[in-house]
């Protein structure tokens, strides 16, 4: 992170003000999850039945454009459970919105692989937490 | 950690040059903000904050001009700031958010 020139007054001066959007935000997909640990910080496992629709997801992913939230924090629950979770993150990332998400890995095959290291604005994080040396 | 495949521009690392045609980084977003504007490359995932809204004039001006010195005179930068610019102008592209392009 940098800052180059010339304000008037500090820019912590400045941030007092606020920004005009968030820099970036993070989106529980959903709390679906397919595997159970017992650590889960949000106790996730079982879908919300109020989970927003994919239509729903992209008015969002809309709104963070127009907005210039430069990226979302995807995590949930285990977003890949999600049928349209590929969808969404191609559509995200196709209107300026770039995509970190959280897993557990497990959904993640070749082909999904391949998918994301073709997509320059995804960056993922697996998870390797566990309880007693388990992981 | 470095990578032999990387996409990102060549950093500059010597003196700007305040006579060459630049322009935004073509994968780098500016969002305005009442201190300036916010710049976030989608390649490097860096932020940077423009600290001012006359050098987002200037960087936005840039791609129009043949060189960064007619952008800053287009975008109102007096005499006496060009110093100043040129110092800011030197950082983004160090930091990528500018890059040198081809003279028309």
């Amino acid at each position: 992170m940098s800052a180059v020139a010339s304000a008037p007054g500090r820019l912590v001066d400045q941030f007092e003000r606020g920004l005009d959007a968030p820099i970036c935000l993070t989106w529980e997909l959903t709390y679906a999850c397919n595997l159970a640990c017992v650590h889960c910080l949000s106790s996730s496992g079982r879908r919300d039945p109020r989970e927003l629709s994919t239509a729903e997801c992209k008015a969002v992913i809309d709104e963070l454009q127009r907005m210039q939230v430069f990226y979302v924090n995807i995590g949930g629950g285990e977003p890949t459970v999600r049928k349209d979770f590929w969808e969404l993150l191609d559509y995200a990332t196709a209107h300026q919105v770039g995509v970190k998400f959280s897993t557990n890995g497990s959904r993640i095959d070749a082909a999904a692989a391949a998918r994301l290291a073709a997509n320059d604005y995804v960056d993922v994080q697996v998870s390797i937490d566990g309880m007693c040396g388990v992981y | 950690m470095a990578c032999a495949a990387s996409t990102e521009p060549p950093l500059v690392t010597g003196a700007f040059d305040l006579d060459a045609p630049w322009t935004l980084s073509a994968q780098v977003a500016l969002r305005p903000e009442r201190f300036g504007a916010l710049a976030y490359d989608f390649a490097t995932r860096k932020l940077s904050f423009l600290k001012s809204r006359a050098l987002v004039d200037v960087v936005r001006a840039l791609a129009a001009h043949p060189s960064a010195r007619e952008a800053c005179g287009a975008a109102g930068v007096e005499d006496g700031e060009l110093a100043r610019y040129e110092h800011a102008l030197a950082t983004l592209a160090r930091s990528g958010v500018i890059t040198a392009r081809a003279a028309a």
